[in-house]
């Protein structure tokens, strides 16, 4: 894979050849503790493996870092259950990152909690815990030995589970910096001051929670936040409000969600530059007056120029929703679309041709899944094909059955891409995937890219 | 507080930065073999080292000299903090040039670490060990020990008592 270095450099860079062997054996010369650093990257099985390299090597995953991810360790849960025990007992800490998924059975809890409580996972950095699916009803608790790790934690993703308000009194998360709560059930005054307590906190999931009405955002850190307030068992409280308060970081804000819907209200977030949302989300209030219902603009009092990227789940295809959307963030880059149904008749109007006269579309790129080509499409497509003028790519999903020449050619005539307003602009007509959408939108690192919608 | 239009603008760095004085102020740091390489506080700021030597006044005018470092890797160091502190949002292209940045010898990259470890820039060296945990990820013993020229000096019976003692690893 070539790929170039930016930025002056005299030196002569040569390229990693995988099959050159042999020559001076210069990694044995790192330190123990930079080489305990590395193997601490390396999957459990494989850092378990460097032991049997060289002498040099044997003890440097006992005293390195340990990462001990639970799942793949053994064919059963009993053996591996024998495995993280061994592993544990044998480790002199500190402890990286722990992974327990259980198994079908799921392990016991007076194992779980000695395993907690073992001095290889010290200052414990990273922490993953899944419990078992079978608990639907009641879930199992988070075990107190948990919250030692408070202090030295910086990733956390805990799934099915219960957190009490006990356990979390007074806890503070000094360190985390991301954090994904998946169907737990937490009180609403614990969830906040979880959050509260989490004065680093950069990145929040909340999955399928509930116990709780509302969240409201107050940090200064966190830079993004994705939501899914869907209830997969039934639940008294069910999550209906994010209230972003304050949140001066706060650079993404997604409502992930395939039906279920939200109310979203942003107070203060100026530096908020990528959103989505959709039809389900039901009242969205940015900055105290501009009300937006179901993606429709009900209020347009202010106007919030930060947004560069939004991606929307439409019920209807609809131009004037969308060129209502645009009003409201004229600063525009990127719109990813996907939408159910094809809707009205797009049939363009006075008012479209005043937003074009009066401000410039500002968009470059515009990604609309399952194109048909009706006409109610067509129109829709065709409205900024022929006026946004800095427009630098678009790209239309198709059904397979669509993909040939005969299709291509006679959409580029109906879109009338010949007259299209940005002469450097790119067309595409894609059979695959067209944008990353709330399915593909799980973990950190797709919270952490620039944008987490292209593919 | 609540600010009316949020200008959401961001700075795209290309190169200076043309603001604050102290940002622009420059600090000379020597390499193990006396070569000269001035850099903008901030971007010797990202050793740790260094900003702690420069919070303590250590820093006289002549400079920092660095003699766990030599020349050809300290400008290569030099080269990786000038870029990120040029402009620390534009991931996609920082992305594009760590992965430049990595594509080289073993034992450059072996160097680039110990200098890391010995400036304490934490970023280079989160990026180096995990190009190097990557390219041991998923190989079987004999391929690490091709790739990197460890010699086996087990004798066949400690071999096997590793095997046995951490058979769950083997399977």
């Amino acid at each position: 894979m070539e790929m170039e270095a930016d930025g002056p450099s005299s030196e002569k860079r040569m390229r990693v050849d995988e099959d050159e062997g042999g020559g001076a054996d210069r990694i044995s010369d790192l330190s123990d503790a930079v080489l305990g650093e590395i193997i601490s990257l390396l999957p459990t099985k494989d850092g378990a493996r460097t032991r049997i390299l060289a002498s040099r090597w044997r003890h440097i995953w006992c005293s390195a870092p340990l990462n001990l991810d639970c799942r793949g360790l053994a064919r059963c849960g009993e053996l591996a259950a024998g495995v993280i025990s061994h592993i544990l007992a044998s480790h002199q800490g500190p402890g990286r990152r722990f992974c327990i998924r259980h198994g079908f059975r799921g392990y016991r809890a007076d194992t779980v909690d000695s395993w907690l409580r073992s001095p290889a996972l010290d200052n414990l950095e990273e922490f993953n815990l899944h419990c078992p699916r079978q608990h639907q009803v009641m879930l199992p608790v988070l075990s107190e030995p948990f919250f030692r790790f408070s202090k030295t934690l910086i990733v956390a993703t805990i799934e099915r589970c219960h957190l009490s308000d006990n356990t979390v009194q007074g806890l503070q998360f000094l360190q985390l910096k991301q954090l994904s709560l998946e169907m737990v059930t937490i009180s609403e005054c614990s969830l906040q001051r979880i959050i509260a307590g989490c004065p680093a906190l950069e990145c929040l999931l909340i999955s399928y929670c509930s116990g709780f009405r509302s969240i409201t955002i107050n940090s200064v850190s966190l830079r993004s936040i994705g939501v899914r307030a869907e209830c997969r068992w039934a639940c008294e409280r069910k999550f209906e409000k994010l209230i972003i308060e304050n949140a001066p970081s706060l650079e993404k804000l997604l409502h992930l969600d395939w039906s279920s819907g939200l109310d979203m209200s942003v107070v203060f977030a100026p530096k908020l530059e990528t959103l989505r949302c959709s039809s389900e989300t039901y009242n969205i209030i940015l900055l105290g007056s501009t009300v937006i219902e179901r993606l429709r603009i009900n209020t347009l009092a202010t106007v919030v120029s930060s947004i560069k990227i939004l991606a929307i789940a439409l019920d209807i295809l609809s131009l004037d929703i969308v060129i209502g959307l645009m009003r409201c963030f004229p600063c525009l880059e990127k719109l990813y679309i996907q939408s159910f149904e094809t809707g009205p008749n797009n049939l363009w109007r006075r008012k479209h041709q005043n937003l074009v006269r009066c401000h410039d579309i500002r968009l470059k790129k515009i990604v609309l899944e399952q194109y048909y080509g009706v006409m109610s499409q067509v129109s829709f497509v065709t409205f900024f094909v022929l006026h946004a003028k800095v427009l630098e790519s678009m790209t239309l999903g198709i059904e397979a059955k669509n993909s040939n020449e005969e299709f291509f050619a006679k959409h580029r005539k109906k879109l009338q891409l010949e007259k299209r307003a940005s002469r450097g602009a790119r067309f595409k007509f894609t059979t695959g995937k067209c944008f990353r959408n709330v399915w593909d939108i799980k973990d950190f690192d797709d919270l952490d890219l620039a944008d987490p919608f292209t593919c | 507080m609540a600010a009316t239009t949020a200008d959401g603008s961001k700075v795209v760095g290309g190169g200076e930065k043309s603001n604050v004085d102290e940002e622009s102020k420059m600090i000379t740091l020597f390499s193990s073999d006396g070569e000269r390489f001035e850099v903008t506080q901030e971007a010797a700021a990202m050793s740790q080292t260094i900003h702690h030597m420069m919070e303590d006044g250590c820093v006289d005018d002549e400079g920092v000299h660095l003699p766990n470092v030599g020349s050809s890797i300290l400008a290569m160091v030099i080269e990786y903090c000038n870029r990120h502190v040029a402009s620390p949002d534009e991931k996609e292209d920082i992305r594009s040039f760590d992965a430049g940045f990595v594509n080289v010898e073993h034992h450059t990259l072996f160097d680039i670490i110990r200098a890391a470890n010995y400036l304490d820039v934490k970023e280079l060296m989160d990026l180096c060990c995990q190009t190097v945990a990557d390219s041991i990820k998923s190989k079987s013993v004999e391929e690490i020990r091709e790739l990197f020229g460890i010699v086996n000096d087990f004798t066949p019976e400690e071999e096997a008592e590793i095997r046995k003692e951490n058979q769950w690893a083997f399977e």
